[in-house]
């Protein structure tokens, strides 16, 4: 029940959505902990091979160019790579004006407007409400 | 995906951890993909280093008895296990008997209320429906 699209596609595409959440996370020039786990656990996700995410790993420390990235990847995909470069960008509590920046325009590519956005983000909100309430009731 | 406390945890409490969750693999004598996506995502979360996770990944192939993954397992690091072993259990769709009464085992072992397997498969069910959600709104961008 909780699979996803992104699994079934290729592996050059897997690698290029987790290259731009690489980006994401790397945009305010602070990578956090709780980044680098939403980032692994989307990777997971999508079962990338443990090879390809050593690849990925590596990139943190010599980011992508979105552009180039955004060329190369199957269009359908692109509004994937915004829902879960929301999720990325708001893990660590905020979303930074880089990170934003970096959204817009993955919105501007995805041709998703304003108002969209907004939904995606109301999403996400709901998701860690949604999470936050398995501490309640575990008692954590 | 979400943010978790389980990376917060030692790393020999993440290690029994993703332990426990291999045992639940194997519950049901079958890993569907959805299992495999689910494990491999809390996986992620942990940050196991990678030898731990070629451990693990081993232990799919021979999984831990319940005991060996309990014994001296920490209270925060057991409670967060149980919670993701019933999103595992329950990831392919349904939450068989065996499945149900091993959840209901650490919930036990950990001091949970009787009803918190209960409530944690409602919480799993109202995360799938967020998913759906998530789903709908991309779909929505197609039309």
């Amino acid at each position: 029940m909780f699979t996803d699209p992104l699994g079934d596609c290729s592996p050059n595409d897997k690698r290029i959505y987790a290259s731009i959440l690489v980006l994401i996370a790397s945009a305010d020039g602070e990578l956090v902990r709780e980044e680098f786990c939403a980032i692994e656990a989307l990777m997971g996700r999508i079962l990338i091979h443990p090879e390809v995410r050593i690849d990925i790993r590596n990139l943190l420390n010599d980011p992508p160019d979105l552009d180039e990235l955004l060329m190369t990847i199957d269009s359908s995909l692109i509004k994937f790579v915004l829902r879960d470069a929301a999720l990325v960008a708001a893990v660590d509590g905020a979303y930074d004006a880089a990170e934003l920046k970096v959204i817009r325009r993955l919105a501007a590519a995805a041709e998703v407007e304003d108002n969209t956005l907004k939904e995606i983000f109301d999403w996400v909100n709901s998701g860690l409400e949604w999470h936050h309430q398995s501490l309640n009731i575990l008692g954590l | 995906m979400l943010p978790d406390i389980i990376h917060k945890l030692p790393r020999d409490e993440r290690f029994a951890y993703a332990r426990l969750l291999a045992f639940m693999t194997k519950v049901d004598n079958e890993l569907s993909v959805a299992e495999m996506a689910m494990f491999e995502q809390r996986l992620g979360n942990a940050l196991l280093s990678p030898k731990q996770r070629e451990m693990i990944r081993l232990a799919l192939k021979s999984p831990p008895t319940l005991e060996s993954c309990l014994e001296g397992m920490g209270e925060e690091a057991g409670r967060l296990a149980l919670r993701d072993s019933v999103l595992m259990a329950a990831a392919d769709g349904t939450v068989d008997e065996d499945e149900r009464e091993i959840l209901e085992e650490i919930a036990a072992h950990f001091g949970l209320a009787d009803d918190a397997v209960e409530r944690l498969l409602r919480w799993t069910f109202k995360g799938y429906n967020w998913m759906e959600d998530g789903f709908e709104l991309l779909n929505g961008l197609s039309e």
